[in-house]
């Protein structure tokens, strides 16, 4: 048997599990929490686990369709599919989805960052260099990509979580009640805007080509299934602690109330003060791993579409577009109308360009399935 | 005057004996002679024109039948050598050659195996003399029946001819034959096997390799009795031509490793090769990072071991440490001492060690960044005896670091340096210095010099001195980075050096990505913590060795 050969040129199913999951974390487990419980109000958890299984189905979809293409990524079958201005079209929104986060995920991080960290530095100087960094990463193979995620996967996401599960010192039940939410439809409609948190999903129709040959469509979906069962955990553990320590009046009316549980937070008697420090130092690494996985996936879309070798000089041409992209959004306004802009893109494409796809495909194959006779 | 006019010229009774007649003769003669002369010179061109038609562009001559001749070339050759020694003897009247290097050969073999069967038919005429003549009248039927000596080698080609002779073979001449021989009578002087100087293990086997090649096959073939134990001798080094020996076990290693290993040492262009260092440079894929790419080690049962795991071993002539790849940072942070000791107590030391190689390049940045930029993750009494502390120095916390840093680094290399007597006193003094005077003087502070100390003492327990020496080179960039952008640069800076790890491949391995793969979570078993023994009963799946089960019933054959 043999492992770990020179370029990787496949990935095994738990492997594409941990990319799933590790791209889809993210920024917005600091990000995105006051929108939804602002939505949602009481009913956030169970927005987060309505998201859970409604982007689940969307990759089980996407799977499907992937595995229809054996070899080929949406890059090269969605011209077959749409033709040839249909499919760029459709490339185009997908590569779309990826810049859209980026910039975003930049923009945010880069605002916590100066307002916990560093309350004199520009966030531009912060942005650039996790820019730096990313684009580092993003100009790798992707097997050191994939090394690095699952390096990621154990190392950061073990901190963050353990830092996290102190807050739970200060939780007050009674601050969860009630359970059950009276409003309904703003449960539903926080379901989908937990798109934004699940976000990174659509990576499995650039990677499919280099899993199906190891693994039949059941067991990929079921094992893509345990990612999401992380994936909701995860974000419960976020949502429900946030409403458990600050009420939903008070995280509603925080810009990052995550930051605000962890800051709370005392350990008397140890060497540990200012924990929300470390949660940052450990989320750093997090959004780093989204960063540098979507940057890699954009330079890979480019690359692929524009049928070249090598994906390098694309991120290097994309890392100026970024960064100005990142810097344009200069307002908290601006960037919650580019977060409302992106999750309906992004629903679109899930809900209506992939399920298109798969009906399309279906039908071209049976038309020259009756074509032949 | 009549006895005078008696006296006629020879030249009017004898008219070829006159003056002009001797002239024109004279003249005739300068002639012939000066047409010898150009008529041998032309000869002398021809000869050598035909010689160097005959012998292949790779060969300096060929070897002719005629002995004196081939004296003369390989003097041309050895000229100004010295210490080669021309001995020419008679063998039952024919008249040999034995030419060899003084100090490389030993010559009581040479006596008692080559020069005493030979003259012996000299000295006594016996019938066995004309047997002996027949004999002489073939290399090969004198090698089978008169020379004494272990190994024996006919050899046709001028230039092996030479090498053997450089490498310290005799070389066998007879007159009438083209054909010499190269007798192996190897001997010189070298350090004898001793106790391996950077690899101690407390409860290891002592010995280690030393200079000589033959001696460091033996000391890995004398520990198994594995046929499959394979070695492939190569020269390399266009002057040098230096021995380099590729180890590997046939059955286990990864299919196409050996043949990239002796690709790349095919490919090395060099006139000198002296130690296994500058041949290391060659193999790696990044020559420019500062993370060694190759293991080293000095230890035979280290050597044998990691080639039962799949991988290959390079033996250098000259060099008593020699080389292992692939190389990953799980093997490096392994050591000898890990395998005598309790399960239990191994693994914490390799928790311990992995904490140390953390501390020892983030624990001055991390320092640097929190009492610059983050004071409030301290507690608060800390935090104001920190500031209580700084508040005696006039410098910086960056620079007091830089300034430490550059401290010790001096004093380390000074006791590297130095010859061994003054090592005691140069680590005092700098112990005076760093842990004394520059607190008294005021120019650090005192908690920075316990940071500093803590992080040489963190770099000093690396089994591997190179990867020590690496963790040692980025101290100083993540430094610079918790200096500019506090925690925030250093998180960054983790982050670079993780990418570059992980990027970094030997031989097709993952440097750091395999610690955490998914595929090789097996692998734990002995590298972030060691299990006991029996239980490791597989092989790591890291370098992809052909049979996993170290111990089972398909008597090592591959398994499909």
């Amino acid at each position: 048997m043999m492992a770990n050969l020179e370029a990787k040129s496949y990935m095994t199913p738990w492997q594409l599990a941990i990319v799933v999951f590790v791209t889809c974390v993210g920024a917005q487990i600091l990000l995105s929490p006051r929108s939804l419980i602002a939505d949602a109000e009481h009913g956030a958890g169970i927005s987060v686990v309505i998201g859970g299984v409604l982007f689940y189905s969307a990759t089980c979809l996407m799977l499907v369709l992937a595995k229809k293409y054996p070899d080929e990524t949406i890059v090269e079958y969605a011209p077959r599919i749409f033709g040839k201005i249909g499919g760029t079209l459709v490339v185009i929104w997908f590569n779309m989805l990826f810049f859209l986060q980026v910039i975003q995920i930049f923009y945010g991080m880069g605002k916590i960052i100066t307002f916990y960290m560093f309350d004199r530095t520009p966030p531009e100087v912060v942005i650039l260099a996790l820019l730096a960094v990313c684009a580092y990463c993003a100009v790798q193979d992707w097997g050191t990509i994939m090394r690095i995620q699952q390096f990621m996967f154990f190392v950061a996401y073990s901190i963050l979580i353990l830092v996290w599960l102190t807050s739970i010192l200060n939780l007050q039940p009674e601050n969860l009640l009630p359970l059950w939410p009276v409003n309904i439809k703003a449960v539903v409609g926080g379901g989908l805007s937990t798109w934004n948190m699940y976000a990174g999903y659509e990576c499995v129709l650039l990677l499919m080509p280099l899993v199906y040959r190891q693994v039949s469509l059941g067991s990929l979906i079921k094992i893509m299934g345990a990612s999401f069962g992380c994936l909701i955990v995860l974000f419960l553990l976020v949502i429900v602690i946030i409403i458990g320590v600050l009420t939903v009046d008070g995280a509603k009316n925080l810009l990052y109330p995550a930051l605000i549980v962890i800051r709370s937070v005392e350990l008397p008697g140890t060497f540990i003060e200012r924990l929300e420090n470390y949660l940052l130092i450990a989320w750093i690494p997090v959004v780093f791993d989204t960063l540098a996985a979507m940057m890699f996936f954009m330079g890979e879309i480019c690359m692929r579409h524009w049928r070249q070798a090598d994906h390098r000089p694309w991120v290097l041409f994309l890392v100026p577009i970024i960064y100005v992209g990142s810097i344009l959004l200069d307002n908290q306004q601006v960037y919650e109308m580019a977060n409302k802009f992106t999750m309906w893109l992004g629903l679109a494409f899930s809900f209506i360009a992939v399920p298109l796809s798969l009906s399309l495909s279906w039908w071209q194959k049976r038309k020259a399935g009756t074509g032949c006779g | 005057m009549k006895k005078i006019k008696c006296i006629q010229k020879l030249s009017k009774h004898l008219p070829e004996a006159s003056l002009e007649m001797s002239k024109k003769k004279l003249a005739q003669l300068q002639l012939i002679t000066t047409q010898s002369t150009e008529f041998s010179e032309e000869i002398g061109q021809i000869i050598a024109q035909l010689r160097s038609v005959a012998a292949p562009s790779s060969e300096p001559f060929i070897f002719t039948s005629e002995l004196q001749e081939n004296e003369q070339l390989l003097r041309v050759v050895f000229r100004d050598c010295s210490d080669i020694e021309f001995r020419i003897f008679d063998a039952a009247g024919k008249k040999a050659l034995l030419v060899y290097l003084k100090g490389m050969a030993d010559t009581s073999n040479l006596e008692r195996n080559v020069l005493k069967p030979l003259m012996s038919y000299t000295a006594q005429e016996t019938e066995n003399t004309a047997s002996l003549l027949h004999l002489l009248t073939d290399m090969k039927l004198v090698a089978e029946n008169v020379l004494g000596a272990a190994s024996v080698t006919i050899l046709a080609s001028a230039k092996a001819a030479i090498d053997a002779v450089m490498t310290g073979n005799a070389l066998l001449m007879i007159d009438g034959l083209a054909e010499v021989a190269s007798i192996a009578v190897i001997k010189y002087v070298k350090r004898e096997i001793s106790a391996p100087y950077n690899e101690y293990a407390l409860q290891g086997s002592d010995e280690a390799f030393n200079e000589a090649i033959m001696d460091n096959i033996a000391l890995i073939r004398r520990r198994t009795r594995d046929t499959n134990l394979k070695v492939h001798i190569m020269k390399i080094g266009e002057r040098t031509n230096t021995a380099i020996a590729v180890l590997y076990v046939a059955n286990l290693v990864k299919p196409g490793l050996v043949e990239e290993v002796e690709r790349r040492i095919g490919l090395i262009k060099k006139d000198k090769l002296l130690d296994s260092a500058s041949i290391d440079q060659y193999l790696v894929d990044h020559p420019w990072s500062p993370f060694p790419q190759t293991q080293m080690t000095e230890r035979p049962d280290k050597m044998l071991a990691a080639l039962y795991e799949g991988r290959v071993g390079i033996i250098v002539d000259g060099t008593p440490v020699e080389i292992l790849v692939p190389c990953t940072y799980n093997v490096l942070m392994q050591a000898p001492d890990d395998y005598t000791m309790a399960p239990i107590i191994a693994s914490l030391i390799r928790f311990s060690r992995n904490a140390a190689a953390f501390l020892a390049v983030y624990l001055p940045a991390i320092y640097v960044a929190v009492v610059s930029y983050h004071p409030g993750m301290l507690p608060t009494t800390m935090a104001i005896s920190i500031a209580e502390l700084r508040s005696r120095t006039p410098f910086p916390s960056f620079l007091e670091a830089i300034m430490m840093e550059i401290l010790l680094e001096l004093i380390q290399e000074a006791i590297i340096r130095l010859p061994a007597k003054l090592t005691g006193a140069a680590s005092m003094i700098g112990a005076f210095i760093i842990g004394n005077t520059v607190v008294q003087a005021g120019l650090i502070n005192p908690l920075l010099v316990v940071v500093i100390a803590t992080t040489a003492i963190s770099s000093y327990s690396m089994p591997s001195y190179n990867f020590s020496m690496a963790l040692r080179w980025t101290r100083v960039p993540m430094l610079i980075l918790a200096s500019m952008l506090g925690l925030y640069g250093v998180i960054l800076g983790v982050l670079a050096i993780t990418i570059h790890l992980c990027s970094l491949r030997s031989f097709g391995e993952s440097y750091l990505g395999g610690m955490f793969n998914v595929d090789l979570l097996a692998d734990w078993k002995d590298s972030v913590v060691r299990l006991p023994a029996k239980l490791l009963t597989r092989r790591p799946k890291e370098f992809g060795a052909q049979d996993q089960i170290r111990i089972g019933d398909n008597d090592g054959q591959p398994r499909s």
